[in-house]
């Protein structure tokens, strides 16, 4: 249980990772593609795929809401800028926004989730969510680095 | 608190190692497919030197030079962000090619900017000054490939429902053509939809 606490940040880590991996290898082969540029709804897109994943990897795990921000700011500050996918200059701002964004993505989803995780619609009530809020934040595109 | 500064470090030192492992293909590749992009929207030049630019133009990037004309590279802010094109203008002033290369425009809206030939066909061996037509303009509506009369501008149709990026794909054009023929093109590349 102890360690449980920490699985949404590494979580978070491993999902961002994955995605900048597949974004540095897309720009070396396929010059051509216009790749994903990190604005609101990407980087809120890129948190809530962490979110469900933790949910279904460690599901009750208590949150340590001191850690959720600090890992937020480190992975979207320190990830993209090693990846080569953003200017030094913008790696404050987006330092600053993956924070806040994974911060508010991590609260508005846990609290829709205690209140969704009793009855039958319970298992999909993660990736349910997760849209949701997707969807929502729509209202932010364009609003990026 | 050990298992997420761990899975940073081994992440970040992935990700730095494979940016730097595809460092020189991204490279060679990129520089191919710009070459094979200008050689497109400039069609029977085959080699082009890179053209100095110091003029006061926010929009243009950069200059490309070729026997038969210029590849002019501009970037200017659409609905969502910016929008950088490379435009093919003649010697003659009249747009030979553009591509939109990178834009991040509502899909289905704007993002059509990447694909409608139709609105991108009518800057094509077109010379002037473009502006997007609006109902009681007085700008002129030749045939494609006629040159407007001296001080009127070719008018262009906009994206259906999209005329902030219909604009800015305007302004990138006009830059492209102002600094072929000399023109003097006002821009400012913080303007939204003007």
């Amino acid at each position: 249980m102890k360690d449980k606490k920490y699985t949404l940040s590494t979580v978070l880590i491993a999902v961002l990772a994955a995605v900048l991996a597949v974004m540095v290898v897309l720009r070396a082969v396929s010059p051509q593609l216009i790749l994903m540029e990190f604005d609101i709804v990407s980087i809120t897109g890129i948190c809530l795929v962490a979110l469900v994943l933790d949910h279904y990897l460690a599901p009750g795990a208590k949150r340590c809401w001191i850690c959720i921000p600090v890992f937020a700011a480190l992975s979207f500050g320190v990830l993209p800028a090693a990846a080569g996918m953003v200017a030094l200059k913008h790696v404050p701002g987006l330092a600053l926004t993956g924070c806040v964004i994974f911060t508010a993505a991590a609260w508005a989803f846990t609290s829709i989730q205690d209140r969704l995780s009793s009855g039958p619609a319970a298992k999909a009530a993660p990736i349910m969510s997760a849209l949701g809020i997707w969807l929502a934040v729509q209202a932010f595109a364009g609003i990026g680095f | 608190m050990k298992k997420p500064i761990i899975a940073l470090i081994l992440a970040a030192a992935l990700l730095l190692g494979l940016c730097v492992g595809l460092d020189g293909l991204a490279v060679k590749n990129a520089e191919a497919y710009h070459l094979q992009l200008m050689q497109t929207v400039l069609p029977g030049a085959e080699e082009f030197t890179v053209e100095p630019y110091a003029g006061e133009d926010a929009n243009i990037r950069s200059v490309h030079k070729s026997d038969i004309g210029f590849v002019v590279e501009t970037s200017t802010y659409g609905y969502a962000g910016e929008i950088t094109m490379l435009i093919g203008v003649s010697n003659a002033g009249k747009v030979t090619g553009l591509v939109v290369t990178q834009a991040h425009e509502t899909i289905g809206l704007g993002g059509n900017a990447l694909t409608d030939h139709e609105f991108l066909a009518q800057f094509l061996n077109s010379a002037g000054a473009f502006e997007v037509a609006t109902s009681g303009a007085d700008a002129f509506s030749g045939a494609t490939g006629e040159a407007a009369p001296e001080g009127e501008t070719v008018a262009v149709d906009a994206i259906t429902g999209a005329t902030v990026t219909s604009k800015a794909v305007v302004r990138c054009v006009n830059s492209a053509v102002g600094f072929v023929t000399g023109a003097d093109v006002a821009t400012e590349a913080t303007s939204w939809g003007g």
